[in-house]
């Protein structure tokens, strides 16, 4: 596929020269992007960004593991066996409704103020958007392919595991991008408040509390980076496991 | 795999099949019957086509036929040397073939099931594309395919299973119209090598008359037969054939059957 000029940022950045560079907004707010360059290669090269950096990323890495290990093997179940669905769907639609900011201070009680809690928090937002995917997924394979299969003499176990399940896979690669987005969120959000010397989160707030505004936007942009690279390295396992959904698909 | 011969094929004895299902207004006790009573022999090898009004429960018959659905009452019975089971080839190509896998691991699925080593399937499957004499990219994926091709990739599916009977529910509804033309001549020469017994449901009379041995024709709901009539034409058959006074013959008197029952 052919990439076209990226017109947004390059609009983006020659609006914020236009303002920075002449004043217009107080530095204290929008500093020059070649302020913002310098600390980023200052915060670079003293280790300390890449230290903040690897614990957001070990974080999230840890908590949106487990949120998948749990979200689809219980989305694949939900999806597919309609005894496991009604005893699950109100729990399920019931903990989706919680903003998971809510459960933080409980988990702090019960896991401490350490990484566990974290990994937690990251573990259950991505878990529930991981399995309502998945089960979406299932529920939306096709019944041709299952019929084929049944023609054929395919066992239950296998029409699940050689049918449903890879037709259901697109899907379940749709929640794992949005959940690792999610679990991005909720891990910034409690390396700013809570209990930790690391993480982009706390490189932000910090800098945040002493006005230190070009460190605050070399770690909003480090955010961003990471979300982006790991939504990439997704969409990268996408296209490879997933090339029947590709751009190529003739119809 | 016995290829050469009809060694599996199997002949089919439908006695007096009924099915109907719920119905849908609220009263609980109405049901909606599909199929009224059906009997239908086919020898072993023979090609028959069916042709009858939409919605007139075709498809229901085929999945009854198949072991998709039980029946109400009646039976049906498969016989062979063994061999009971039954192909089927469904109208959606689009999602009958599984896209993840390779075009010859789609044809060698069934002995993946069956628990056959991959090596040897494949082995396998690519004789069989060879025996049919299908040319399509062995580890290309079936959507890279035309239509057609995907069609006569279930086939071949079907096949490696040892279908006894093989069994296509408007396999070539959802072609575009030229390729109908040349997929309805593979399928004439797979049967002509493979003589696996065939039940083919079309809605069009003259690729049913062109392909069978025996055209049978079904009423509306509840479905029975009301007329068959054989197909003597000579084989293999092409497109001249349907300019023969033959052909002509028997589509006039199949449509004018046809017309009289829809008319009742």
């Amino acid at each position: 596929m052919k990439r076209g000029i990226p017109w947004g940022i390059i609009v983006l950045l020659a609006l914020w020269c236009l303002l920075s560079f002449p004043k217009l907004i107080d530095p204290l707010y929008l500093p020059t992007p070649v302020a913002v360059l310098r600390e980023f290669w200052a915060s670079v090269s003293s280790g300390l960004l890449p230290r903040h950096a690897a614990a957001t990323v070990y974080r999230l890495v840890v908590g949106f593991s487990a949120g998948a290990l749990v979200g689809i093997p219980v989305g694949l179940l939900m999806g597919y066996s309609k005894r496991v669905y009604s005893a699950l769907e109100a729990l399920i639609e019931v903990l989706r409704a919680i903003p998971v900011i809510a459960l933080f201070p409980l988990f702090l009680i019960f896991f401490g103020l350490g990484d566990r809690s974290k990994f937690i928090v990251a573990a259950w937002s991505s878990s529930l958007v991981i399995l309502i995917n998945t089960m979406y997924g299932v529920q939306h394979s096709s019944t041709v392919r299952r019929m084929v299969a049944r023609s054929l003499k395919a066992s239950e176990w296998q029409i699940f595991w050689k049918v449903v399940l890879p037709d259901a896979l697109p899907e379940i690669l749709v929640g794992l991008r949005t959940g690792v987005s999610i679990a991005l969120i909720v891990v910034l959000m409690t390396e700013m408040f809570l209990g930790t010397q690391k993480g982009i989160g706390q490189m932000i707030y910090n800098a945040h509390l002493m006005y230190d505004t070009p460190t605050m936007y070399v770690g909003i942009i480090a955010s961003g980076v990471v979300g982006y690279g790991l939504n990439l390295l997704l969409l990268t396992a996408q296209r490879k496991v997933i090339h029947w959904k590709g751009d190529f698909q003739n119809e | 795999m016995n290829l050469e011969s009809n060694h599996s094929a199997a002949s089919v004895s439908v006695r007096n099949l009924r099915k109907s299902f719920p119905g849908s207004g609220d009263d609980q006790t109405s049901r909606l019957s599909v199929l009224g009573g059906i009997d239908l022999d086919v020898a072993k090898g023979e090609f028959v086509s069916f042709f009858g009004p939409n919605g007139c429960g075709k498809t229901t018959f085929l999945s009854v036929l198949s072991g998709l659905l039980p029946a109400d009452e009646g039976t049906v019975s498969i016989d062979s040397a063994g061999q009971t089971h039954v192909g089927v080839i469904f109208q959606n190509y689009r999602e009958s073939l599984y896209p993840w896998l390779r075009n010859i691991d789609n044809v060698a699925f069934p002995l993946e099931l069956q628990g056959v080593s991959r090596s040897k399937r494949r082995e396998q499957a690519q004789q069989l594309l060879e025996f049919l004499g299908l040319k399509i990219p062995r580890d290309g994926y079936p959507y890279q395919l035309s239509g057609g091709q995907q069609q006569l990739l279930s086939i071949a599916r079907a096949l490696i299973f040892n279908a006894g009977v093989l069994v296509m529910d408007e396999p070539f509804a959802s072609l575009d119209y030229s390729t109908r033309f040349t997929v309805r001549d593979r399928v004439q020469e797979i049967w002509t090598k493979t003589r696996t017994t065939t039940l083919f449901v079309s809605h069009n009379i003259e690729e049913a008359i062109y392909l069978a041995d025996r055209l049978v024709l079904f009423s509306k709901k509840p479905m029975r037969i009301i007329k068959e009539i054989p197909v003597p034409l000579p084989r293999p058959r092409g497109a001249s054939i349907l300019e023969s006074e033959d052909f002509f013959r028997i589509q006039v008197q199949a449509l004018k059957v046809f017309k009289e029952a829809m008319l009742q």
